[in-house]
């Protein structure tokens, strides 16, 4: 499912001496199945900006066009776009509140009046795409999960009201490496599964090698938009952004003189054979 | 959503009445209460208004921010007005039509009454107004301490309040993120008639039990850790202090209360 943003502006307290804009005339498309990463400095506009994509914040001005369609702010209208653009906020096992896991992930999908079979059924999927055993945890207090697993219970909670898109906040914040790996592992399966994923992100490194495309939000302004090779150059440090840890190596090694790696490549593995590669052919 | 609320009303400034000791801007407060409802006449509350006036003049807070806290209260000062000017049966009679009366006494009491309530308002709401709330539990702890020896505990109520107000800003902030995840989750807060409305809060208010306790708990043990045991010999950063503003604002609040009540008993 694509999604469109229109001209959006978004003015904090209007009309008070605290007025102050966080948005400003932001415009983009992203197509269906994209996977795009937002990245920007914190009070950039981010948070804002996709607060907006869903109905949860009213633009100031400008629209959201989710599907090519526009929606207002009827209660119908609020309820189906939340069904197509689900949004995982940063440290989302805060959510949690229900007595066991598979109610807990329910609320979702009851809400928006789905039947109690396919309810069920949802449920199942969900907590499976996040990779976590259904039969064991259904029953279990969320409040018993280890920090990791709630934080996929939470996601899942946002999955199983199946969202064509899906924004994720930050989602592996605060959780160790191997945690990260597994998340983003599952982040990117969604993707494979067709959905449109939208990343903000902190990480370069991780938005980098997973991003098809790079949105750069600076002073609540789109400031830049491009493939993570086209965004992670000395250019980027402008708006006070940092490269890929892998990208600064890669360009200081061809600063060197000696070698001319890509870099557009951002996996580890592959630029470990390409500096292999280009010091056999330099011997 | 709610971080259109802006809490607390300190107006910051760096007013004779902002500079100073907020025992004393409390003790005044609290005298000039009492005698504001001892007084009966228009002439003393006249002398209450310049009092009143002198005062906020003295804060250099604008009028327009005082005025403002008569807006969730015009109708219960209207509701006054109105019930003292028509179920007073006593004095002369101004006007009569079917069952109504209206009575000079009964006007003089509604206007009276109206004078006594905005000027009370206006009066406590300076207090707030240039007293950070910082500064009122300090001085409220230092008023209240003589009763440690009776065993009331001054300093953990002062403690609580403190942090009471410390943590309404983050509470909000919680709230507004926590009501917006429910939300993307298909929640509604405002539909449904009253049990809906109640039932539809527990995806709220669990998540935020939750995390105040989370919170409680982990401002514990930042406290222990820095060694806090309590108000016994502890002492303050920036210790209250009396000057000669103090006890000029208090002669002068002494003078105009005296006066208030002497007027009154003349005419």
């Amino acid at each position: 499912m694509s999604i469109k943003a229109e001209n959006l502006t978004y003015t904090y307290m209007k009309g008070t001496p605290f007025e102050a804009t966080a948005i400003e005339d932001v415009s983009f498309e992203i197509q269906d199945g994209e996977f795009v990463a937002i990245i920007g400095h914190t009070g950039s506009g981010k948070s804002t900006l996709i607060q907006m994509l869903n109905g949860l914040l009213k633009p100031t001005s400008g629209r959201v066009l989710v599907d090519n369609v526009a929606f207002g702010e009827s209660k119908k209208d609020l309820k189906e776009v939340r069904g197509k653009v689900g949004i995982v906020f940063q440290y989302p096992e805060y959510q949690l509140f229900e007595e066991t896991v598979a109610k807990d992930v329910a609320f979702g999908p009851r809400n928006q009046g789905v039947d109690e079979e396919e309810i069920e059924k949802r449920v199942k999927n969900a907590i499976e795409d996040m990779g976590l055993d259904y039969e064991e945890i259904k029953d279990m207090s969320p409040f018993e999960l280890s920090g990791g697993q709630k934080r996929r219970v939470a996601i899942a909670g946002v999955l199983a009201m199946k969202p064509q898109i899906i924004v994720f906040d930050e989602p592996t914040a605060g959780l160790d490496p191997k945690g990260r790996e597994l998340l983003f592992a599952r982040i990117e399966r969604l993707k494979t599964k067709g959905k449109t994923i939208i990343l903000v992100s902190h990480s370069m490194d991780d938005v980098a090698r997973l991003a098809d495309r790079v949105f750069v939000m600076y002073n609540g302004k789109l400031a830049a938009t491009g493939t993570p090779k086209e965004i992670f150059c000395e250019e980027c440090k402008n708006y006070g952004l940092y490269l890929p840890q892998i990208t600064e190596l890669v360009t200081k090694l061809n600063g060197t003189g000696k070698f001319n790696i890509d870099t557009g490549v951002f996996n580890v593995e592959d630029v470990v054979d390409e500096i292999i590669k280009e010091m056999n052919s330099n011997a | 959503m709610l971080n259109d609320i802006t809490f607390g009303q300190f107006y910051p400034s760096n007013s004779l009445v902002h500079k100073m000791d907020p025992r004393f801007k409390l003790v005044i407060t609290f005298a000039f209460i009492i005698v504001l409802f001892l007084i009966n006449s228009i002439p003393g509350y006249l002398t209450a208004t310049v009092f009143v006036l002198i005062s906020i003049f003295a804060s250099r807070v604008p009028i327009k921010l005082l005025a403002k806290n008569l807006k969730p209260l015009w109708f219960v000062l209207i509701f006054m007005f109105v019930l003292n000017v028509f179920l007073t049966r006593t004095g002369n009679v101004l006007l009569s039509f079917w069952v109504v009366k209206i009575t000079d006494e009964g006007l003089l009491r509604a206007v009276v009454m109206l004078i006594r309530l905005v000027m009370l308002i206006f009066f406590t709401g300076l207090l707030t107004l240039t007293t950070s709330p910082i500064q009122l539990t300090v001085g409220i702890e230092s008023l209240f301490s003589p009763l440690k020896r009776i065993g009331f505990p001054a300093h953990e109520m002062a403690m609580m309040m403190t942090i009471a107000l410390r943590f309404i800003p983050t509470l909000i902030e919680e709230t507004d993120k926590i009501m917006k995840a429910q939300m993307a989750r298909g929640a509604s807060f405002d539909t449904g008639n009253l049990m809906q409305k109640a039932k539809s809060m527990i995806p709220l208010l669990i998540p935020l039990f939750v995390s105040a306790f989370r919170r409680a708990d982990e401002l514990a043990l930042a406290m222990t850790s820095r060694c806090y045991r309590g108000g016994e010999g502890r002492t303050r950063m920036n210790p209250l202090k009396t000057g000669a503003v103090d006890w000029i604002a208090s002669a002068v609040t002494a003078i105009f209360c005296g006066l208030m009540i002497a007027i009154d008993l003349i005419l």
